[in-house]
């Protein structure tokens, strides 16, 4: 187990206790990679050409992907092409995984992206100039996700989410053409972001959560994110992905008693978004509840 | 019968589509004309550049002149002939707003979705249904098969044009060549009906379901489509249960709508009771129907009947208005060349005369009627999943296996042997009979058994891409169909499809049980002699009416030299030798008998060539 798993599971013993800690290590460590080992496709053949769906991660949260995937594979009833953006540090083994587990994926390397697309930003040499020196996930999650698609709508998703139930609010939107860009709320929590001139980001901004960012390429802008980077001091770390896409989408916010990063899983809950400080949660309090369902004949009655 | 009290399903319900690529209006009426007992009630033909469109209406529920068919959408890029029905239109519709409708009926639903969401609109659509869709900017012909595989739809090229039709003696009537297809016949012989893409015709070929097949500057392409549905993650065995008792009975309800009488077909297994037990509750005093046969007491009257004594048993207990026919020995020898006029492709299962005559009897009360077909290949209902499971338990190694009895010693096969063992009559019995050598089939299956999953899992998909389309499906269409009955299949809805594809294993088929969880989703309102029944095929005693002086007058007359230009395919004095065996008793062939019999017959019904 590599450190930061090791981490992670020290914590679950320390935060949740010795059952919870053990419970934790059963579904991380022999229920979860079952996925793996099982080696049947978890995706579906993408019927929208008109469609991308994103997803970036890394090593760190391979398996912690797969799942969110296999999870919204289940639940949500229009496919379209499915991009993954690797961070660069998936290893041979991993992509192997992935083209026999989603074999209908795309796969983008960010770190070959300059090299790639950076032609495609020549109007913007700020964002280029971002893209190169920003070194958080965040850069590549706005810019990428963008830039190496032309499918008209779009879905971005975070790699730290499992979804129990069909999205209607999503499908529905989607199939009317998305008429408004959504994304995922933070509930009550308000992030303000600060800007190199000290002022801040406003209220509906500081509240959306990037977990989902569904809109029409016509409705982003990339003259809009140079705009917002511009405002920002991202070379001293000051910068959130999420303040800039609900900056610039401006988008409706996700029900977030529906798409939720706090609280219980009741029966009305589509998705969970486990972030940061939660993610032993995903595992504790997720993966047992999809397990059964996209496992199948890997778990006991 | 009343109906449910808001606007009905479809205009359309039952009907013939007809076409080709080539301009002859002269053809296409041919081709509607020995149709016409699919859509007695009008018939219509539309030229366009590029297609012509043919199409033969039975109007269930309203017969308004604007929903006659072909219809063209708004823009006119789209013009379409659909037979079937879709359940889920008005939903549809409600994504559709802007679209000048001009009908109420879903086809035209068809060409909104098409015009706003392109050929991603397939998926979309929950119900039994072919069409095909002519695209004048693309200048593409699109002829597209639901994805349960209810409807049947056929295409030859001939002539260098493409021709198609919901039956294949429409393609026939159009000059498509009459030769058999000698690969076709040996799979035939070998399973009573013809699997995949192939048909008893060499020139004729079935779209598969859940698939588009395209054609465009002579080139035909082959596309499957997507259905959308999807079911939520269910977190244990009671919410699966839920959501199955929930899926099950909406869709029962919303194949109850009609404007003519409807009636449900009870066998007195799970499925057909669980039908009942929800269309009691929107129709109290439903129709439903049973058959049964009349035999002496020799001839195990008590074994024949023991479903239609059940059904008869599950009526009363529900209440319903309840027909329970009797076919007479006597009069199967009569209704054998009307079954056989009937039959648009040979499918070598006796019970096909009972369904015939079950459909004919039920027409006078019903023009709509619900069955259960599909819940056993969904759900786990046969009794081979649940010992396929056990063996794979109990690891049983082959070569110890061939010295177990009976059935058990076919625990030793797995995958595709295991298939073959229990679905194909054996070799040895059919090659004497037939001149040429047997094709392989087992290649016909391997595609089904590759994909991953447990042995019961694989049984069951390929028993529901196969034997229930190709056979149990297209018998229950066309033997209806010859009665004008429109026959439901509510466990075939697609919800209630994508929901059992999504429930594991072991909530199906355990080593005690079979179906569990479609039995616990209803246990409530089952009546026990229901669920405490041993899983039994509905069978017909085609053995004991081969063995009658009726019938063996039949059978000598087909079975002779020179009866159809097919007979030649046969060594007829084997297939003689072995009636003369079973009438005599001294050996069992009924199944190759049965199969050869209903081939020669239909051979010369439609002045085959070989």
């Amino acid at each position: 187990m590599r450190n930061y798993e090791l981490r992670q599971a020290i914590g679950a013993f320390k935060k949740y206790g010795l059952f919870s800690g053990l419970r934790y290590l059963y579904y991380r460590c022999i229920c979860a990679p079952r996925l793996v080992m099982r080696g049947q496709p978890i995706d579906r053949t993408p019927a929208r050409t008109d469609l991308s769906m994103h997803m970036l991660f890394g090593s760190r949260d391979f398996l912690m992907a797969l799942w969110s995937l296999a999870s919204f594979y289940q639940v949500f009833p229009e496919v379209g092409v499915l991009v993954i953006h690797s961070d660069g540090s998936l290893t041979r083994r991993q992509l192997r995984i992935l083209a026999k587990l989603l074999p209908h994926a795309r796969i983008e390397d960010t770190t070959a992206f300059l090299n790639d697309y950076g032609s495609t930003l020549g109007k913007y040499p700020a964002l280029v100039a971002f893209r190169r020196d920003f070194k958080g996930f965040q850069a590549k999650k706005l810019i990428d996700q963008y830039v190496v698609s032309d499918a008209p709508y779009r879905i971005v998703l975070d790699a730290d989410m499992l979804w129990f139930r069909t999205p209607d609010e999503m499908v529905e939107s989607l199939r009317s053409g998305i008429p408004q860009p959504r994304m995922m709320s933070n509930g009550d929590t308000v992030v303000p972001v600060f800007f190199a001139d000290g002022s801040e980001t406003a209220e509906p901004v500081s509240r959306a959560n990037s977990g989902i960012v569904m809109y029409r390429r016509d409705q982003f802008s990339l003259d809009a994110v140079a705009a917002y980077v511009a405002r920002t001091d991202y070379l001293n770390k000051k910068f959130t992905d999420q303040a800039c896409f609900a900056s610039v989408l401006k988008p409706i916010l996700l029900d977030d008693r529906r798409y939720c990063i706090k609280g219980e899983l009741t029966s009305e809950v589509v998705m969970r978004h486990y972030t940061s400080p939660q993610r032993q949660k995903f595992y504790l309090y997720g993966l047992d509840r999809v397990a059964r369902a996209i496992l199948g004949r890997y778990v006991r009655n | 019968m009343a109906s449910t009290g808001w606007r009905a399903l479809s205009w359309v319900d039952m009907c013939a589509i007809n076409g080709t690529t080539k301009k002859d209006p002269e053809i296409v009426g041919r081709m509607n004309a020995v149709t016409a007992h699919r859509g007695p009630e009008g018939s219509r033909i539309l030229e366009l550049p590029g297609v012509t469109f043919g199409f033969n209406r039975l109007a269930v529920i309203d017969l308004d002149e604007r929903s006659m068919q072909p219809l063209m959408s708004a823009s006119g890029r789209y013009t379409i002939v659909c037979n079937g029905e879709l359940y889920n239109y008005r939903e549809l519709k409600g994504d559709l707003d802007g679209y000048p409708f001009k009908t109420e009926g879903d086809t035209e639903v068809i060409l909104a979705g098409l015009e706003r969401f392109g050929i991603a609109f397939l998926g979309r659509l929950n119900g039994m249904f072919d069409f095909a869709l002519w695209d004048a900017h693309e200048h593409e012909l699109v002829l597209v098969r639901d994805p349960a595989g209810v409807k049947p739809l056929y295409y030859a090229m001939h002539g260098g044009e493409l021709f198609f039709s919901t039956e294949m003696r429409a393609l026939i009537e159009a000059g498509v060549p009459r030769t058999v297809d000698q690969e076709s016949l040996g799979h035939y012989l070998r399973f009573m009906y013809v699997p995949k893409e192939r048909t008893m015709f060499a020139a004729i070929k079935k779209v598969l379901p859940g698939h588009a097949l395209s054609y465009k500057n002579k080139t035909i392409i082959h596309r499957p489509y997507h259905s959308s549905f999807v079911t939520d993650i269910l977190h244990s065995y009671a919410d699966a249960v839920a959501a199955v008792r929930s899926r099950v009975s909406d869709a029962i309800e919303r194949q109850l709508v009609s404007d003519r009488p409807v009636g449900v077909y009870l066998s007195g297994g799970i499925d057909s009771s669980v039908v009942v037990s929800q269309a009691v509750r929107v129709h109290p005093n439903i129709n439903t129907y049973s058959i049964g046969f009349e035999l002496e007491e020799s001839e195990d009257s008590q074994k024949f009947n023991a479903d239609a004594n059940l059904a008869r048993e599950t009526a009363k207990y529900f209440s319903t208005k309840h027909h329970d026919f009797r076919l007479r020995s006597t009069d199967v020898a009569e209704l054998f060349p009307k079954m056989i006029a009937a039959l648009d492709a040979p499918i070598g299962n006796a019970t096909t005369l009972a369904q015939f005559y079950l459909a004919e009897q039920t027409k006078p009360t019903a023009t709509v009627v619900l069955s259960g077909e599909g819940g056993d290949e969904l759900f786990g209902g046969y009794e081979r999943y649940r010992l396929a499971h056990l063996a794979a338990w109990a690891r049983v190694p082959r070569a110890l296996s061939r010295f177990l009895p009976g059935r058990l010693r076919y625990l030793g096969f797995s995958g595709v042997e295991r298939y073959l063992q229990l679905m194909a009559v054996k070799d040895s019995v059919l090659q004497p009979m037939y001149r040429t050598a047997l094709p392989d089939s087992r290649s016909l299956f391997e595609e089904d058994f590759s994909e991953a999953g447990e042995i019961v899992d694989q049984l069951m998909r390929v028993d529901e891409r196969n034997w229930l389309v190709d056979e149990a499906l297209l018998r229950a269409d066309l033997m209806s169909m010859a009665a004008s009955v429109e026959q439901r299949v509510p466990f075939l809805d697609l919800e209630v499809r994508a929901l059992a594809h999504a429930l594991p294993r072991s909530y199906k088929v355990t080593g005690r049980n079979t179906k569990r969880i479609l039995k616990d989703a209803f246990r409530d309102v089952l009546p026990g002699i229901v669920l405490n029944q041993p899983k039994r095929g509905w069978f017909s005693p085609g053995a004991k009416w081969l063995r009658r002086p009726e019938f063996v007058a039949l059978t000598r007359e087909v079975f002779s030299d020179g009866y159809t230009e097919a007979s030649a395919l046969f060594n007829l004095d084997a297939v003689r030798a072995y009636e003369s065996a079973h009438r005599a008793r001294t050996a069992y062939h009924y199944t190759e008998l049965w199969a050869t019999l209903v081939f020669l017959a239909w051979a010369r019904r439609h002045r085959c060539t070989v």
